[in-house]
């Protein structure tokens, strides 16, 4: 019963400061998230991503272009008529009402009787956790706990649409672990809702979203499934959105003469890519995880060291250049550690375009 | 602290300032007609409720101020009550349709009330509400609404958006998102209902016009104890007075309200870590 959602050639302007010219936020955006998953719209801040939720929930009307609800274009539907729940990244809730109140309000909206009524609160009620709260008032409960109130008033007439605003945003570690794991059970229960999660964060994504699109400055950037665009990414600003703290960045790689797939740093750090290149200057990218100690690798001095998620990180130097590698044990500062390129890692031109992957990387000692 | 004591000492002065000449009405209207025109002022005196006698006998006090009470709360009810879903309805409105009916309101209080008071005082000769309670209620209540208009959607602006967002999405219709704010825009309400009720309560100008005897307001008769054989000062006072008690009480409400209108913009933030 779920259906596809759509943005066709989507374009999104308004007028600016005072009134003076316009503001573009979204530019020519098409995309089609699949029905009953869940689509991640990541992008930075300012990126245009919960524009991107208002036009699909009708709060925005598009300059041009489609909202598409399966086969219908639904572009003049009116926002209370589009079947399309949101929860609001400030929650939105009805103040100086009950827990109750606000998670009835959609359903006697919609004329459901008032036992029907009593017992689906209930229901969500539990689902939530929040059984003993039934009767506070809104202002009476934490930030986790609006959030779960905000999700639950979504989700609570079983929309076929749900639009969530970084729902993670306002919570602690410890809460949003809690509530990842609450909101992959509500959105797993039949039918379930074809969902828009608009997030800045990639651990969110990849904890919830099968599908992502990737946006910034109010352009698409890149859409496709989760290991898509973390093997595949298009260009470095996909990249740079599922980037660890640590991801390395070379920049200033030049072609050698010698090669088309071969390029050397200043320093001497040299890369050998997948495919021939075209062009003169190149960035490559990696995960710290790409670049581990090995017996046969080539020798990189160790500047500091941080265990990160049980492995340790290590900052070395290798020709010059600051990078971050994976070691299995600590090394000592200042030692010299022996590391191998194992993958992955991408060539950008200088466009930022990805052209190739890292075949091979090492450092030629000079 | 001697910054604080110098603050002090300074307001002091300001409220006696202010309150003084109001103090000096009060008291003014215990004083016999000899003792009040007496020169220099007497302070120490035998009070009597002379004035008041009079001033209910033969000025028709009682009936003024029943009409002033009436008028006054059922004024400020109909706007209050016209005025809240027209608020709620015009508040959220981004484009400019909104914006124009918003001024188009304001413009009826631009208007000088002289311009507006002549044709009322003829349509209401044809419609024979001259001088009767309903008729100075109706005007009142028309002069409050755009007021009450004004004050609410100020109020309803002080809502995040995306409450009426939130509330379009969920499926509620305009009256039902007015019904669903009322708890959140209560003291709001509250306020706004005694401001009418008080411009009501002090208006002079309709009531002039609008009204001879049976539906004078208390303005109205005041005006009525100045007359071409001179002023009848102790009465004067009395009805000055009376009219005094009702504003003061509906200015500690007001300040009661007020504590709970400044809340009303922090609702949202309130609470969260």
């Amino acid at each position: 019963m779920s259906l596809t959602v759509g943005l066709r050639n989507i374009t999104v302007r308004l007028p600016g400061v005072h009134g003076k010219g316009l503001v573009s936020l979204l530019n020519d955006v098409s995309f089609e998230a699949p029905a009953s998953r869940v689509t991640a719209i990541v992008g930075p801040s300012g990126s245009g991503k919960t524009t991107m939720l208002r036009v699909v929930a009708g709060l925005i009307r598009p300059t041009t272009g489609q909202v598409l609800l399966g086969e219908k274009d639904i572009s003049r539907v009116p926002a209370s008529e589009r079947d399309v729940a949101m929860a609001f990244q400030s929650f939105a809730l009805y103040p100086g009402h009950t827990v109750r109140y606000n998670l009835e309000v959609p359903l006697a909206a919609r004329g459901v009787p008032r036992k029907q009524r009593r017992k689906d609160v209930d229901e969500m009620l539990g689902r939530l956790g929040l059984d003993r709260r039934a009767g506070y008032r809104i202002e009476a409960l934490s930030g986790g706990e609006q959030q779960r109130v905000a999700l639950g008033r979504a989700l609570i007439r079983r929309p076929r649409v749900l639009l969530l605003d970084e729902p993670m945003s306002s919570v602690d570690p410890a809460q949003r672990r809690a509530l990842v794991t609450l909101l992959r059970e509500l959105l797993a229960k039949e039918p379930k809702p074809t969902t828009l999660l608009v997030t800045h964060d990639w651990a969110e994504t990849s904890a919830l979203a099968e599908h992502v699109v990737m946006i910034e400055g109010g352009r698409l950037l890149q859409q496709g499934s989760v290991r898509e665009i973390l093997y595949q990414p298009q260009s470095l600003a996909v990249l740079d959105l599922s980037a660890s703290p640590f991801a390395n960045r070379v920049g200033g790689l030049e072609r050698t003469s010698g090669s088309a797939c071969l390029l050397q740093t200043e320093g001497g750090l040299s890369v050998e890519s997948s495919a021939p290149l075209d062009g003169d200057r190149f960035t490559c990218a990696f995960e710290p995880d790409a670049l581990q100690t090995s017996e046969h690798g080539f020798p990189a001095r160790v500047c500091s060291h941080r265990p990160v998620n049980h492995v340790e990180v290590l900052e070395v130097e290798i020709s010059g250049q600051r990078l971050f590698a994976v070691a299995e044990g600590s090394e000592s500062i200042g030692t010299t550690v022996r590391l191998a390129f194992h993958g992955p890692g991408q060539v950008a031109d200088a466009s930022g375009q990805v052209v190739a992957r890292i075949q091979r990387l090492w450092s030629e000692p000079t | 602290m001697v910054r604080r004591a110098v603050a002090t000492v300074i307001l002091v002065v300001l409220v006696c300032i202010v309150l003084l000449p109001l103090a000096w009405i009060a008291l003014s209207s215990f004083k016999s007609r000899l003792v009040l025109l007496a020169s220099p002022p007497v302070l120490l005196f035998t009070p009597t409720l002379e004035n008041y006698a009079t001033a209910i006998s033969s000025h028709g006090l009682i009936s003024n101020v029943v009409v002033s009470t009436v008028v006054a709360l059922v004024s400020s009810l109909v706007a209050v009550g016209l005025g809240y879903p027209a608020a709620s309805a015009l508040a959220p409105m981004t484009r400019p349709v909104g914006r124009h009916v918003l001024f188009l309101i304001l413009t009826t209080r631009l208007v000088p009330a002289v311009a507006l008071g002549l044709p009322l005082f003829h349509l209401y000769r044809e419609l024979g509400l001259l001088d009767t309670v309903t008729g100075l209620t109706l005007a009142h209540s028309a002069f409050n609404l755009s007021f009450a208009v004004w004050m609410l959607v100020a109020f309803f602006k002080q809502l995040s958006p995306e409450i009426y967002q939130a509330a379009a999405l969920d499926g509620l219709g305009p009256m039902a998102v007015a019904r669903v704010l009322a708890r959140p825009m209560r003291p709001a309400v509250l306020a706004v209902g005694l401001f009418c009720a008080v411009l009501s309560w002090d208006e002079l100008f309709l009531g002039s016009i609008l009204t001879t005897s049976a539906a004078q307001p208390l303005t109205v008769g005041v005006l009525g104890l100045i007359t071409s054989q001179g002023t009848y000062w102790g009465q004067v006072c009395v009805f000055a007075t009376v009219s005094l008690i009702p504003a003061l009480a509906m200015g500690v409400l007001l300040r009661r309200a007020s504590g709970a209108l400044l809340s009303l913009g922090t609702l949202e933030m309130e609470e969260r870590d």
